[in-house]
């Protein structure tokens, strides 16, 4: 439906707190609300793929004489 | 030199020639002095007096009123204090004594002044502006933090991530964070981060201690590399009452090493629930209008025009019939109204009819164009006519006309 290129977490939430906003106003013929419900679907997809794209992974850089050696899991280095 | 009366000086011509020379030497004129305070007194005019002292000396101090405006804190004896000033001669009591302008608490004596001094010169080359402060992304992928690994600090942070348990993706740079070398590793670290593609918000941090402790966070090669980040930075040093020049600079300041942690993903789970809030409000919102619009539908399909649809030309069938009834009637009234004239017609016609007269021994005359002769002028002599009677014609040709009123030729 829409160009999703330049879209942003940010950008994405704002869109959608409009339509919900919109929605919620009433007003709209029936096919226009339709038309933004499935943007507004399109949008909460949208930002819960980004909201789960990171796992949790905690590192530690690994520095040998000034040098980068390696990163690894923090736990594993400093863990008690 | 030998006593002669004339190179006897008096009191207050060494006094002042001795307050000459102190006004003239540089050091005397602007220095710091660090001692103990004792003798404190606080005259009701609002002028301090009091000693400093080491373990060897003691130095004279007065502070007036409009200057010790400036102190913010209680003055009182045993305190180890640094005093900027100059030295010059009280002429009354013939001592020398420190007229003190700004006083600090020892220990951060010099740090103090130069705090100040680089925070004053930040702030006027604008790198506390609000203009250059980036926000904070609303999900951080991953996060850098700077700091020791070892330290109280990362320990409340990550159980600050623990307890959020949110898939949030930290890169720990280690870094001293007290020391001559700590500065120029927390630089190390935040440039770093910046050579990586992959994170999106950098926390600078260490827990408390004392000024000296966190005095790297205080140094103006860590506030430039802090305010050259690409990647927005939070602050997050000491406790809270502790403010260094990186929380000057950063993007924002969190009060300890924890707030700085929940600033970084408390946001993020503010977020989920707004999300949430937003989806659910979505949802039900459309659920509703869906509803309503079926429920109109239905309201205007429950319509007794859609349940008995007959109805709608039942009425008008009823009014064709009415209408060809009376159509028919109409005809019949009219045709036989018609058959009456035509009987009278017809009666008159028959009384009419030349015929019956004919019958009588009349007969018509028709001129050589077959038209009844009804004038006189029709006719002339010598024309041929033609006589009708009533039961065959004759012809014969006109001998003579005689007009009414007497003869034509």
């Amino acid at each position: 439906m829409s160009d999703n290129k330049d879209l942003t977490f940010e950008k994405a939430m704002e869109e959608l707190e409009e339509i919900v906003q919109q929605l919620e106003e009433g007003g709209l013929p029936l096919e226009a609300s339709l038309d933004k419900f499935s943007r507004g679907i399109e949008l909460i997809k949208y930002c819960n793929d980004k909201l789960s794209e990171t796992e949790k992974k905690i590192e530690v850089l690994i520095k040998e004489d000034e040098e980068i050696k390696d990163i690894v899991p923090f736990e594993e280095e400093f863990g008690e | 030199m030998e006593y002669n009366i004339d190179n006897i000086y008096s009191v207050s011509q060494i006094s002042s020639y001795l307050e000459a020379l102190f006004n003239t030497d540089k050091v005397l004129q602007d220095l710091w002095v660090k001692g103990e305070v004792s003798n404190f007194y606080q005259a009701n005019s609002g002028h301090m007096y009091f000693t400093i002292k080491d373990e060897d000396a003691q130095l004279k101090t007065v502070m007036f009123r409009y200057k010790s405006k400036n102190i913010n804190f209680e003055l009182e004896d045993g305190m180890e204090i640094a005093v900027h000033g100059y030295i010059n001669v009280y002429k009354v009591r013939g001592e020398y004594q420190l007229y003190a302008d700004k006083i600090v608490p020892e220990g951060k004596g010099t740090l103090y002044e130069a705090f100040e001094k680089l925070k004053k010169q930040l702030k006027e080359e604008g790198l506390f502006k609000e203009e250059h402060k980036s926000s904070i992304p609303t999900i951080p992928k991953k996060i850098g933090i700077v700091t020791s690994p070892t330290g109280a600090a990362i320990r409340d942070m990550l159980s600050v991530v623990d307890r959020r348990f949110k898939n949030v993706s930290i890169l720990i740079v280690p870094s001293l964070v007290q020391g001559d070398k700590a500065a120029d590793q927390l630089v190390e670290g935040i440039n770093y981060l910046n050579s990586r593609d992959d994170i999106d918000l950098i926390i600078v941090s260490r827990g408390g201690g004392s000024i000296e402790d966190l005095w790297p966070f205080n140094e103006e090669k860590v506030a430039r590399a802090i305010f050259s980040s690409n990647i927005p930075v939070i602050s997050g040093v000491g406790h809270e009452t502790d403010f260094t020049i990186a929380d000057f600079v950063a993007d924002l300041r969190a009060p300890t090493p924890s707030a700085a942690a929940e600033l970084a993903i408390g946001n993020r789970e503010e977020i989920e629930n707004h999300l949430d809030n937003l989806t659910r409000r979505l949802l039900h919102n459309q659920k509703a209008r869906l509803k309503s619009a079926k429920d109109s539908l239905n309201s205007i399909a429950n319509r007794r025009i859609f349940k008995k649809p007959e109805e709608l030309f039942i009425n008008k069938m009823q009014r064709l019939d009415e209408l060809s009834r009376e159509l028919k009637w109409n005809m019949e009234k009219k045709l036989s109204k018609s058959k009456e004239r035509f009987i009278i017609l017809n009666s008159k016609m028959d009384t009419l009819s030349p015929l019956k007269t004919i019958k009588r021994g009349y007969s018509i005359t028709y001129d050589q164009e077959d038209n009844p002769v009804t004038d006189i002028k029709q006719v002339k002599k010598g024309d041929k006519v033609k006589t009708t009677i009533i039961n065959g014609s004759f012809l014969s040709s006109v001998e003579q006309i005689e007009k009414d009123g007497g003869l034509d030729e």
